[in-house]
């Protein structure tokens, strides 16, 4: 028994090593497909996170916990003249370990690109983005879930000439559903309608959007825009939500103001019916980007928006202030902070007036053989919200927490 | 089940090794006979013999500057420089070797129609040493043209990776980031577990 046991190891490791060789001959060059041009990477992630607050009780007892991800992915580049696509797309299984292990969840997320003829006059975008999380943007919930989500978009470009003018056409579908992330309970009291899974399970929506963008290259590198979206909501469950629909107008400029200086000043005005009644609001997006050399930019910026979180009478505009500073030094190290503050006002609300998220996450990344990163940050996110006078608090409506990660990543 | 399970762990390694190799180009054929000909060597071959070689030379001769040529004309159109140069430094020699071959062929004919062996071995030598030459030499233009590469579909490509975390090139495709996403604690219920 010990003999044959000794020889499966010994086999398992001859097994290991003839495929560590053909591993070496390339790594980091990936398979070529379609041609010379495409090159199709398989790679595998490991991540090992620290979270400071993973869950509390209901009685408020907060617990920190260790969360290893494991994301086998892969990418797909294909930049061909006529036809360009690019892929993104991986699995990701979160083990939770110690007490949480029952929280471990399979997650995934994919991004496509399609471009049909570039550099013709007419031509075609595709993009489709999946994603499977524990992470959302809605800020209405009462508690986690996991949210999957997939936004297509479809879009026309026509330039005429040189390519100075450009005319857009799109169109889009953006499908969200959700569900409870822990045996169906949201929050600590289910009576409470908010906290009911089966409610929140029927929260999910389609949105259907439309858009027409003019740009027009005044200068090499700057351009005049004016943007119009036209989008429509369809619930899941139009008992449990409202139908809104709405419309945005921009108009502004976005390019190079300097050799080092690129900004983006956009205004115009937005309306949403239905959510429930009527929200309009004047919209912006002003941000300045230094680029002192190629391989570093900061970035600050300010956006006014509108939008509507599932649910009967969440329409909320929107003030967010964010920053994204990185720099490549060296060809391998590359440091990275973003920071974001957003702050949203509920106007129709009765369960919630007000929420502000806060979100900051410095990293460093380093490129130890064209095959292998190495990465590591901390994240702190605080979340304060305003209640109405006889609203509930809820545990997703006030709470901080701190993480710390390490990320390595073999690519074929 | 044992059994199978060892030949697959056996075998894996084996073609895993076995793959590169098999990816590898072929090596092209190169008689063995005329390489390092010399007269002496070429007498004790049969004049007929001599001419069936040499017809055979000749026409991989043929074969080795059209395949340079033909890859000569597409680096033109590619309009790669400098490809094209080390391309035409070999083609010029090659055609050189042939019409040097070709010539000698004609004299070989000669000296066996003649019966003069002297002069047939010595032409059927620099046949052989042309041949010998030109086929080096087309090897040596695959080589200039980046590892072989050509001989996959002979088309030059420029393929180029960015380095991740650099930021945007297109400065006026400008896009506020997306809202940032929250996971927010879950709630575990009081008796989920003996922590609680």
């Amino acid at each position: 028994m010990t003999g044959e046991m000794t020889l499966r190891r010994a086999l398992v490791g001859s097994f290991l090593l003839g495929f560590a060789a053909v591993a070496q001959a390339s790594a980091g060059n990936g398979i070529r497909v379609g041609g010379s041009s495409g090159r199709l990477h398989p790679y595998i992630e490991l991540e090992g996170r620290y979270d400071s607050n993973v869950a509390f009780d209901q009685n408020a007892n907060q617990s920190s916990g260790f969360i290893l991800h494991v994301r086998p992915g892969l990418t797909l580049d294909s930049p061909g003249e006529s036809v360009a696509v690019k892929l993104d797309a991986n699995l990701d299984w979160a083990q939770y370990l110690g007490k949480n292990s029952n929280l471990s969840r399979l997650y995934g997320e994919a991004q496509l690109g399609v471009g049909v003829n570039r550099r013709g006059t007419l031509g075609l975008e595709l993009t489709d983005g999946f994603r499977r999380s524990s992470t959302t943007h809605v800020l209405s919930f009462s508690g986690a879930v996991v949210e999957n989500s997939n936004s297509l978009t479809l879009a026309v470009p026509w330039r005429p000439g040189g390519g100075a003018f450009v005319t857009t056409v799109s169109g889009g579908w953006d499908l969200s559903t959700f569900e409870a992330f822990d045996k169906g309970l949201i929050c600590g009291d289910p009576t409470l309608p908010d906290c009911d899974a089966g409610r929140l399970a029927k929260l999910g929506y389609s949105d259907v959007r439309g858009g027409l963008e003019l740009r027009w290259r005044f200068l090499p590198r700057t351009a005049a825009v004016l943007q119009g979206e036209y989008w429509k909501r369809l619930p899941q469950d139009s008992q449990l939500s409202s139908k809104p629909w709405g419309w945005r107008v921009w108009a502004g400029a976005a390019g190079l103001m300097s050799a080092h200086l690129a900004g983006t000043l956009k205004g115009g005005w937005g309306s949403i019916s239905d959510a429930p009644g009527s929200i309009s609001s004047w919209l912006a997006n002003a941000e300045v980007e230094w680029l002192p050399v190629e391989t570093a930019s900061l970035k600050l910026g300010y956006v006014r928006d509108i939008g509507v979180d599932p649910g009967q009478d969440f329409g909320f505009t929107s003030h967010r202030g964010y920053l994204d500073a990185r720099a490549l030094l060296a060809s391998q190290y590359t440091a990275q902070i973003t920071a974001s503050y957003e702050h949203r006002d509920y106007p129709k609300s009765n369960t919630l007036d007000a929420a502000d998220l806060l979100v900051v996450q410095p990293s460093a990344d380093i490129e130890l053989t064209r095959w292998l990163r190495v990465g590591a940050g901390v994240a702190y996110t605080k979340r304060t919200s305003k209640i109405p006078s006889g609203g509930h608090q809820f545990p997703a409506f006030d709470f901080d927490k701190t993480e710390a990660f390490v990320r390595l990543r073999g690519t074929y | 089940m044992f059994r199978y399970t060892v030949w697959a762990f056996l075998l894996a390694p084996t073609l895993a090794l076995a793959a590169p190799a098999a990816q590898a180009p072929a090596a092209r054929p190169r008689p063995a006979a005329i390489a390092g000909m010399t007269p002496d060597a070429a007498a004790q071959i049969p004049d007929a013999k001599k001419l069936e070689i040499a017809e055979q030379s000749l026409r991989a001769i043929r074969k080795t500057v059209d395949r340079v040529a033909g890859r000569s004309d597409e680096a033109r159109v590619e309009k790669d420089v400098g490809k094209l140069n080390c391309l035409n430094a070999q083609l010029t020699q090659m055609k050189g070797l042939a019409k040097v071959a070709n010539q000698a062929n004609d004299a070989l004919v000669d000296a066996v129609a003649k019966k003069d062996s002297a002069t047939a071995n010595t032409q059927f030598a620099r046949v052989a040493i042309a041949t010998d030459k030109v086929q080096r030499m087309g090897g040596e233009a695959d080589v200039c043209l980046g590892q072989l590469a050509y001989l996959v579909d002979g088309k030059t490509s420029v393929q180029v990776e960015q380095p991740e975390g650099l930021p945007g090139m297109d400065v006026t495709q400008r896009t506020p980031p997306p809202p940032p996403l929250v996971a927010p604690p879950v709630v575990r219920p009081v008796n989920a577990s003996q922590y609680y």
